[in-house]
């Protein structure tokens, strides 16, 4: 371990703050899909700029834990940059773009496509953590359709999407219901990785710090995205394209418009993993 | 009365090492987490374990109480985590001697349906806790269990499982515990767990 900035406590956050953030996370694993109000106190960085994400992080994490911070699939947008480079200032702990290489993952928008582990924990950014926004704006409401499980306003903003536009409008942030129970918003990741939250092998934290809400699901845990009998859930379909850099057809993609001709292009989303698929085929190429 | 201040126990990596196995074990019932022994130094009525998973969560913004109650390790409790004692239907956690036979546990707070997050955290101590062997056995099912987990507590009195079996009846409204040995082993069982006896022993 690399030693931390001094004039500061571990993490960055005093012990206070951490315990308080560690008791809610505990209740939140405990209660699945429930979200939690924390204090969410000031940072460094912006409410609304991942803080939610940075403070379970700063909270859990330990000198030896190896950090994978990524921004839409990305280790390099400016988002997941700036992050890391708080986070190691002031915990000195190591970094990496592996996942399979990180104890920890903290992501905005995004699972990474390689199949996450028990021993990892992936800590996601959410911007909005109630899916009722949607259909009600008050919270005080809104917890109490929580707690009486009174999802009837959502089922039937899905059916009126369908009647209006024969397709469910909601792309990321796609509402799902935790352990039959609860219904979580699961952060801006794409429909694409929803399916991954259901029965992982990996806790998933999420922290909402503008909104001051932490909410989990744990390993083994069913997640159903919301659908009908006769419209299912399904997930972005892109139609035999693959990706320029490495080829793979069986990744979530991002469109990108190409320079000079305006032609449609397509690259993956998550680029550690696509710099491996590249090197792997390299490697068989040679 | 003699109340050890605790100089030894550091309280930024001892209790981010302890967090993590709890959080660990929280997010998967019955897994059993091994605890490296705190330096700590509890009245005989609590175990150091038991010690080292309250000084992580506790502090000045919560509230506890002690089964049995014993002034010893009260006091303990409070100089050491800044903790206040409440009275047991409104604290936040109580740190439960498994062995003793408490129907007061059917009072503990549950939380309500608005805020079901308020329920009781149980740091409860147990003379053994593993998967297979003497003592209540249990069969665990739910969210952080893949199919089924096996447990076995020793030194726990089945009538506090049933109070609890009947405190989490109405989920999301429970309690969760948090269980430690005589050894550090670690274990819990949150409200989300549905818990089976299998076989029962008189402690």
């Amino acid at each position: 371990m690399k030693m931390h900035q001094q004039g500061y406590n571990f993490a960055f956050l005093d012990e206070n703050t951490k315990r308080e953030i560690r008791r809610k996370v505990l209740k939140a694993v405990a209660i699945p899909g429930y979200q939690v109000p924390f204090a969410s106190p000031e940072l460094p960085i912006a409410r609304g700029w991942g803080t939610g994400g940075i403070q379970i992080t700063m909270s859990i994490i330990g000198p030896n834990d190896v950090l994978k911070v990524i921004d839409q699939g990305c280790d390099g947008g400016v988002n997941a940059v700036n992050i890391r480079n708080l986070l190691v200032k002031t915990t000195g702990v190591e970094t990496t773009f592996d996942t399979k290489a990180a104890t920890i993952v903290q992501t905005r928008h995004r699972i990474p496509e390689e199949k996450m582990r028990e021993d990892q924990i992936l800590v996601l950014q959410v911007p909005i953590p109630d899916p009722l926004r949607y259909v009600e704006p008050s919270e005080v409401k809104a917890r109490e359709m929580h707690g009486e499980m009174d999802y009837s306003r959502m089922w039937i903003f899905l059916y009126e999407n369908i009647v209006k536009w024969g397709e469910i409008t909601i792309g990321a942030r796609y509402p799902s219901l935790v352990n039959g129970r609860y219904l979580i918003d699961p952060s801006p990741i794409p429909r694409w990785d929803v399916p991954k939250l259901d029965n992982a092998d990996t806790l998933y934290l999420f922290g909402a710090g503008r909104e001051k809400r932490i909410y989990a699901v744990p390993p083994y845990t069913r997640v159903q995205p919301l659908e009908f009998d006769d419209f299912k859930f399904r997930v972005e379909d892109f139609n035999g394209h693959s990706c320029t850099r490495c080829g793979a057809s069986h990744t979530y993609l991002n469109e990108i418009t190409g320079a000079g001709n305006g032609q449609k292009i397509y690259a993956c989303s998550d680029s550690s993993h696509c710099d491996k698929l590249r090197r792997a085929r390299k490697e068989g190429t040679d | 009365m003699n109340v050890v201040f605790e100089s030894g126990f550091d309280r930024v990596f001892d209790t981010q090492r302890i967090y993590r196995l709890m959080l660990d074990a929280v997010a998967r019932p019955g897994k059993i987490m091994l605890l490296a022994r705190p330096e700590l130094y509890p009245p005989a009525e609590i175990n150091p374990y038991a010690a080292g998973v309250a000084f992580t969560l506790l502090d000045s913004e919560t509230s506890f109480a002690l089964l049995p109650d014993n002034e010893a390790s009260r006091q303990y409790i409070c100089l050491n985590s800044g903790s206040r004692a409440e009275e047991l239907s409104r604290a936040q956690f109580i740190i439960l001697d498994g062995r003793g036979d408490f129907p007061e546990l059917a009072g503990l707070c549950r939380g309500d349906l608005l805020f079901p997050e308020r329920g009781a955290t149980l740091i409860v101590m147990v003379d053994a806790i593993g998967e297979q062997g003497d003592g209540l056995r249990l069969t665990l099912r739910g969210p952080g269990v893949d199919g089924i987990q096996r447990l076995a507590l020793k030194g726990l009195c089945p009538a506090n499982m049933h109070r609890v079996q009947k405190l989490n009846r109405e989920f999301p409204l429970g309690v969760d515990l948090i269980l430690t040995d005589q050894n550090g082993a670690l274990a819990a069982l949150p409200r989300s767990c549905a818990v089976n006896i299998e076989k029962e022993v008189t402690c």
